[in-house]
Formats: structure tokens, sequence, C-alpha cells
């Protein structure tokens, strides 16, 4: 998916409108007929867009070239996997097509990540990536690498016992995909629930009326999947 | 003259504007001493017969280099989104000193043939800061920034003696924090985000305005200023208890283009809307930029950003304007108020259409704070003076 190194450090997808004949004319650097700079990582995204991410220079910011960097490491695991023989077993088909997915996504949701990061940088008079963003991409890398490197369960479907320090609180939980599009159909969870393998928003619900919830990413790979979720701030609204 | 300009601009070998354009934008400029100008009509926004309701010292400051070590990345959007603000008090520039920025006295948007004859002296003083003093050194620095404010305030007390009252127009266009003390600030291009003393607050800014404003005597309001904080203000780490509130103050509007920990949303390329193309190509067309030599860091590829608020400042002038023209006729007032509510409701329009915007479930406040009477004061008068 790294498809090398291109560009001037914006995001590519639609045509640029000022002709590049007319900037040939004027002696105009024109970002489309521009030698691709060595210093510039680009990573192609889920949609088919590529993102550009600047090593060097004004618009290089350190923790995004570690991401991308993170990102192309990534990609090379995919790629490997991908390659590796196919399993006879039906079952573990499945579950290693289903990792492999998981972490894909993990991985296109990174990049998107670092992308709205980056837009906040290039786009705003913050002139730096969005923390929040950069967290959620971190999160993202993170958990496609755990993928990549866990041993696949023996079904895709696996027993978890998520649990919570917060006092006589309810779990509901949902896809990161889904929590991602804004989506409010969160599911309750009971303990011992077996689940598909996958990446999870959960959600705690405290008993006490008025009090905010909290959510935390959950990555349900291992057969049992055991977490406890503590609030280490203040909850979320 | 037009020829020359062309000539000089092309001959200085940095911007590059289409040859075509030389003939079409500056129309009423006399001389050009470096190829900084200031574009005051976008083509699908122009302000045609609006002038300044009152004698008018600007500076204008769109800060887009950093230095290295910053914390914070070079854009050209500020000088850009300052240029355009300037356009819109300024027909054109008449610049002064060879990169350091247009120091322009002017005629504002009314050629000076439809001013009024029995003003002593009708021009304005509007000066553009978007690089710093020359040669290599691309960054406006912090000193440079309270100099020109200082000769700001020195000039408007200047116009008030000669023309009786005068208005301080203040812009600013630059990358901004919330700092830990719940102070918002701007950052000069010598700043960095790790060391708030290096910072400039409003507050300073403001209190600098406060202090020219006191020359109004008991019932007057000879002085006047508009304020335009054009920056973010989000927050490093922890976000401060109690982020600081303006008070209105007498004499002055202040315009905020975010509130605490908001940040403020350029608009891009990528956001252009159909009727836009035409902002988009000039800016990518490189509007305003000195020579290659003088443009720092960034500038080596077109530009195509700049500050929402400029834009919607432009283009609901123009709107207001017109409406005005064929609703009503004659010479008509667009007072403070009209202003702020269609630019902002321009604004508004346009930050709806930033996608990134919406994908991270950020809003942006454009705000104003202002007496009524400060308020309901004119700021542009459609169809001329006199007229």
């Amino acid at each position: 998916m790294n498809i090398g190194s291109r560009g001037w450090g914006a995001k590519r997808g639609k045509p640029l409108v000022f002709p590049i004949a007319v900037c040939a004319l004027l002696g105009v650097a024109s970002p489309l007929s521009a030698k691709p700079p060595a210093d510039t990582i680009v990573l192609k995204g889920g949609t088919g867009d590529t993102v550009e991410i600047s090593t060097t220079g004004p618009f290089a910011d350190p923790h995004a070239t570690q991401l991308a960097q993170d990102i192309q490491a990534l990609d090379q695991q995919i790629a490997k996997m991908r390659k590796q023989k196919a399993e006879r077993d039906p079952a573990a088909a499945e579950v290693k097509a289903e990792m492999l997915g998981i972490a894909v996504d993990a991985r296109d949701d990174a990049l998107s990540e670092l992308d709205l990061a980056l837009a906040v940088a290039r786009k705003t008079s913050a002139g730096a990536l969005d923390p929040d963003a950069v967290a959620r991409a971190d999160a993202d890398a993170r958990a496609a690498k755990t993928v990549l490197s866990s041993r696949a369960p023996s079904s895709i479907a696996v027993t978890t016992s998520i649990s919570t320090s917060v006092t006589d609180a309810t779990l509901h939980y949902m896809s990161a995909q889904k929590h991602r599009q804004r989506s409010t159909e969160w599911s309750s969870y009971s303990d011992g629930e077996r689940m598909r393998i996958g990446r999870y928003v959960f959600r705690v619900n405290p008993a006490r009326a008025g009090a905010p919830g909290y959510e935390e990413f959950v990555l349900v790979i291992s057969d049992p999947t055991r977490k406890r979720l503590t609030p280490m701030q203040a909850p979320n609204p | 003259m037009l020829r020359r300009r062309c000539l000089a601009l092309l001959a200085s070998g940095g911007v590059l504007p289409l040859l075509s354009s030389c003939t079409a934008y500056y129309g009423e400029t006399t001389t050009v001493g470096s190829p900084i100008y200031i574009r005051s009509n976008v083509p699908d926004c122009p302000v045609k017969d609006v002038a300044l309701a009152e004698p008018t010292v600007g500076l204008f400051i769109g800060i887009s280099n950093y230095q290295p070590g910053a914390g914070v990345i070079s854009t050209p959007a500020h000088f850009i989104g300052a240029s355009l603000f300037a356009g819109i008090f300024s027909r054109a520039g008449e610049l002064t000193g060879p990169s350091a920025y247009a120091d322009a006295r002017l005629t504002d948007i009314i050629p000076t043939s439809r001013l009024p004859k029995t003003s002593a002296d009708p021009s304005n003083v509007v000066r553009v800061m978007g690089y710093g003093s020359g040669g290599s050194d691309a960054l406006i620095r912090r000193a440079a920034i309270l100099g020109a404010l200082a000769t700001a305030i020195a000039d408007a007390e200047k116009m008030r003696q000669t023309q009786g009252r005068v208005r301080l127009v203040i812009y600013v266009a630059a990358h901004g924090l919330l700092g830990a003390d719940g102070r918002p600030s701007f950052l000069p291009g010598d700043a960095s985000v790790d060391a708030p003393s290096t910072w400039i607050a409003y507050g300073d800014v403001v209190d600098a305005v406060k202090a020219f404003l006191a020359g109004n005597a008991p019932g007057e309001a000879t002085h006047s200023a508009l304020l335009i904080f054009d920056t973010c203000q989000n927050t490093r780490g922890a976000a401060p208890s109690a982020p600081a509130r303006f008070a209105a103050t007498p004499g002055l509007v202040l315009v905020q283009s975010a509130a605490p920990g908001q940040y403020a949303w350029h608009w891009t390329a990528s956001a252009t809307a159909d009727q836009h193309v035409e902002v988009v190509k000039e800016t990518r067309l490189g509007l305003g930029l000195p020579p290659p030599e003088a443009r720092g860091d960034i500038h080596r590829e077109l530009a195509s950003t700049m500050s929402v608020l400029p834009l919607a400042n432009q283009c609901a002038v123009a709107a207001r304007a017109k409406a005005l023209k064929a609703q009503v006729g004659g010479r008509q007032v667009i007072s403070v108020q009209d202003w702020f509510e269609a630019t902002k409701t321009m604004a508004d329009d346009y930050l709806s259409q930033i996608p990134e915007m919406q994908r991270l479930g950020r809003t942006q406040q454009v705000s104003m704070v202002a007496t009524d009477a400060d308020a309901a004061r004119p700021l542009f008068i459609v169809g001329g003076p006199g007229t």
C-alpha cells in the first residue's frame, strides 16, 4: 500500500483546478508536474486516496513521520502475510482471513486519523497535529501490529471477560468502525460473552444518574480476551 | 505605468501573476517598489463603490513563516488572508521596502476623484505585514509586531489630529494558542509554543488599543478601533479552567474568529465550492508573495489556502453592498453590526463545507464584543461618500 514517494505534501484525489500548461508558461512549479521529492512518504488509504507526509522541511512533524513509518512497516507485514501459504483447514483459513481484514482495517483507520491530524496542522491556525486524532491513529496502528503478531484463535468467536473498576456500572459495546461513523447503536454486554474477533469500543455507564460515561477501545483477538476498563482521568462526557 | 508595473513584477523574478492579470489588477495604482501587492477584487466577490466610513489606519498582519523548532508548521494561509482582508480597506498598495511589508497610503476603494473635496487628507494608511525585515530573514518577529502596533497607533493619532476622527483597524492572522493562564495569544514568527513569553497575548494588544482609545474626551468618539484576531485558541495539554473573556469597551470592536478551545479553519483548494473556483485559482497564483529569496521556508509552491474569515469578509461586503444598491440605491451605510452579521453568516457557510472539521466534530464560533453604540457605527459607505 505504500506507493513510494511523490508530490509536495497534501492529500490527493481531486484534479487541480489550475492548468499545468499555464503553470509551465509562467514558470510556476505545478504540484502535478513537480518531480517527487525524496523526503515525502506517500501512503494509500482504504478508499483509494493517497496521503503524503513530509519528513523534512516546514511541513514536517516528527510524530507524523513516526506514524507514517509505522504504517509502512505494517504494510510490509500485511504484504508478507498475504503471501503466506493458505490454510488447509477451512476454519483456520477463515480466522486467518478475518485477522488479516482486522489488521488492514486498523491500518487504514490509522492512516485516516493521521490524515485528519495532518489536516488540522495544514488547514487551521493551530499549526500542529490534532492530538486526539494522533492518539486514535496511534491506537489503530498498535491494534494492527498486535493483530499481525498474535497467534490465531481456534475459532472466529472467542470468549471474553470485560469488566470495569466503576462500581455497579453497566457495559455496552459496538464495533470500532460503527463508533467511527458516530453510531449510537450500543449492544449490552454480559461477562463471558462470546464475541467475534475484532476491534470494539466499550462504554462504561455508571449506575449513578447523571454520571458521565466512559469509553475505551478493546481489541478482541485472543481466546479468552480479558480486559478491565478503568477510567484514567475524568470520564468522557 | 501599468506596463512598467507588469515588467517590474516579472523582472523581480518573484511573483508570477498571469500576464493578463497585470492590466486587470493594477488599474489605479501608481508606482511599485516591491513585488508585494494587495488585491481587493476577488473576481467572484468584487467590492465596488464601497468606501470606508471613517478615516482609517489599518495594520494587517499575516504570520506565515515560523522559525525551525517553533513547534508549529509554516503556512501561506495567514499572509494571503491578511492581504485579502487588507484589500477591503485599500484598492492597492503603494509599496515601500524591498520585502518587509507593503506600506500603503491609499485612497480606499473609491477613486480619488470621487472623494470629498473638503477633506484635508483623504488618505487612509494601510500597512500589511507578511514577512520579516527583508533579506534572508522572512520571519515577522515579536519585536517587529509590537513596533508596528506602536507605529499604527501613532499614525492613527496623527490622522485623528488632521481628520478630527479616526478608526484604527488591526487584523492578525497567525497560529494561536490558549495559554495555561486562559489568555488567548498568537505566535510571532520567532515564537516557540513551549515558551509563552515569546507569544503575544490578545490582551496585550487590547490594552495598547485601550490606551489609544483613552484619547477620547468625555462624550466624544473621535477615536475608535476594530480589532480582529483570526487565530486558533486551542490548547496544548490541559485546558485552562477559566479562559479569559473580554468585556465591551467603549470605542473598541473586538472580533475573534474562534472561541477558547477551538481551531480557526482555513479555506483550501480541497474545500472549493463552485462559486469560489476563481478565489482558489487566485491564491494558487501566489497572491501577494514577495520574491523567492524573501519567502522563507514556505511559498515555494503555489499557495492554495487562506483563513476563512478574510474570504467571508470580502464576499459578505460585496453581497451586502450589492443588495443595498439594488434595494435602496443612493448612499447607504453598512454598520459594524451589519458587517459582522454578514461576515459571520458567510463564514459559517464556508466552515460547514470543510470536511475535516465535520469529521472531527468540531465547531468554530466567530464572535464580536462591542457596545451597542459602537456596533451601530458606520463601517462602510455604499455608493461612496458624497454620492
